[in-house]
């Protein structure tokens, strides 16, 4: 911010991306209505903050000051649609949407397990389990032949199944 | 427009901004705004005739103190009121403790006076051309104020609004003071009191519009 006040446009682009990346879930759970107008309130708050960055006060919390910017274009919005948010009950079901908190940890757990491999290894994996290449645009990436990237595959597989199989004694059924 | 292209946007034009760039910004255009009030009290009031004389007296600068202090404590009051998330409770504290200390002098005044000095004392000779005078003369500053206060962002704008006023008014009335020879406690505190404090309400009413952002 203080940067920002200096004239340095770079730094000032990032702090507003970030602040954009803030705002919207900010304005999406207050909102209710989808995701069209809170995008709005998010472009409308960060123009706000442009043209009144002035009136940040260096010995101020910089938190407050646009969070209390924030607040008054989301007021100003609810007040502009002249009624209280309401709730459609044909968009709850983002709320039960795919990403959720468990799959952060799904990806954290994975990338951890993933990690004992060697890293060339793990790439491989990495693209062809998970992100969907075929082995040949894989192998490719990674300068592999396809035979050579087919059995680096097989064998990490195999290694992890040797870590990690046994933690479920009876068999891999209930494991996937 | 998507957002991305918006932050390109503006973070093309950057130029660099001081500190305290709008308070400064809302001073200098108060230069002009007292210069048109001064005017209007010079050409169309015309300058109190004792002025000379009273100028060296404490009463002339005691009411000057009083709405100048108003105009300071009002300033204050928008500067803060014109951040987001600052707190505007110290200048208000600061503009009750005045109001408080103005209003138990000219009580003070008013009792220890004898009984048939008391009314004329808060009427004076001209009790019911000073709220008008005061008003007209708030209108004359009022558009410089509020312009250079637009720079600030106000999230409650009526409050802003009646802090902008109260310092216009503040600004008007002690250059008023050059005109108006009334000398008591009592008077200035009704008539001075409720000039500004019409100003303030219609400085309220105004801020509603002038300061949306």
């Amino acid at each position: 911010m203080l940067r920002g006040l200096e004239g340095d446009a770079g730094a000032w682009r990032v702090l507003l991306t970030d602040l954009g990346a803030h705002l919207r879930p900010f304005f999406a759970r207050r909102l209710f209505d989808g995701g069209a107008d809170a995008e709005d309130l998010v472009q409308e708050t960060l123009i706000a903050i442009h043209a009144k960055r002035t009136t940040w006060d260096r010995n101020q919390p910089f938190s407050g000051w646009a969070y209390a910017i924030a607040r008054h274009k989301l007021i100003d919005h609810l007040r502009r649609r002249g009624r209280r948010p309401t709730h459609p009950l044909d968009e709850a079901s983002e709320l039960f949407a795919d990403h959720t908190v468990e799959d952060g940890a799904t990806r954290a757990d994975l990338s951890r397990c993933l990690s004992l491999l060697p890293a060339r290894q793990r790439r491989l994996i990495e693209d062809v389990r998970l992100k969907g290449l075929t082995v040949a645009e894989a192998a490719a990436n990674h300068g592999y032949t396809l035979t050579a990237a087919k059995v680096s595959i097989h064998r990490s597989m195999k290694s992890l199944n040797a870590r990690f199989a046994p933690a479920s004694p009876d068999g891999g059924d209930h494991e996937d | 427009m998507k957002t991305e292209d918006l932050i390109d946007a503006l973070a093309v034009d950057l130029p660099r901004s001081g500190r305290r760039e709008i308070e400064r910004r809302l001073l200098l255009w108060m230069v002009p705004g007292g210069l048109l009030v001064l005017a209007g009290v010079g050409l169309w009031l015309g300058f109190r005739s004792d002025l000379a004389s009273a100028m060296i007296g404490p009463t002339f600068w005691a009411k000057a103190a009083y709405t100048g202090g108003l105009a300071v404590a009002a300033f204050w009051l928008l500067a803060r009121l014109g951040r987001p998330g600052a707190s505007a409770k110290a200048p208000l504290a600061v503009l009750a403790a005045l109001l408080a200390a103005v209003a138990a002098l000219a009580i003070h005044e008013l009792v220890t006076m004898p009984m048939p000095e008391r009314m004329p004392a808060l009427m004076g000779d001209s009790a019911r051309a000073c709220a008008p005078n005061i008003l007209l003369l708030s209108a004359l500053a009022a558009p410089f104020v509020f312009w250079a206060a637009r720079a600030f962002a106000p999230t409650r704008p009526a409050l802003a609004g009646a802090a902008a006023g109260l310092l216009t008014a503040g600004l008007a009335t002690t250059l008023y003071g050059l005109h108006c020879p009334e000398h008591t406690a009592p008077f200035v505190a009704v008539w001075y009191s409720l000039g500004m404090g019409l100003a303030t309400g219609i400085g309220a009413i105004a801020g509603r519009f002038v300061f949306r952002w």
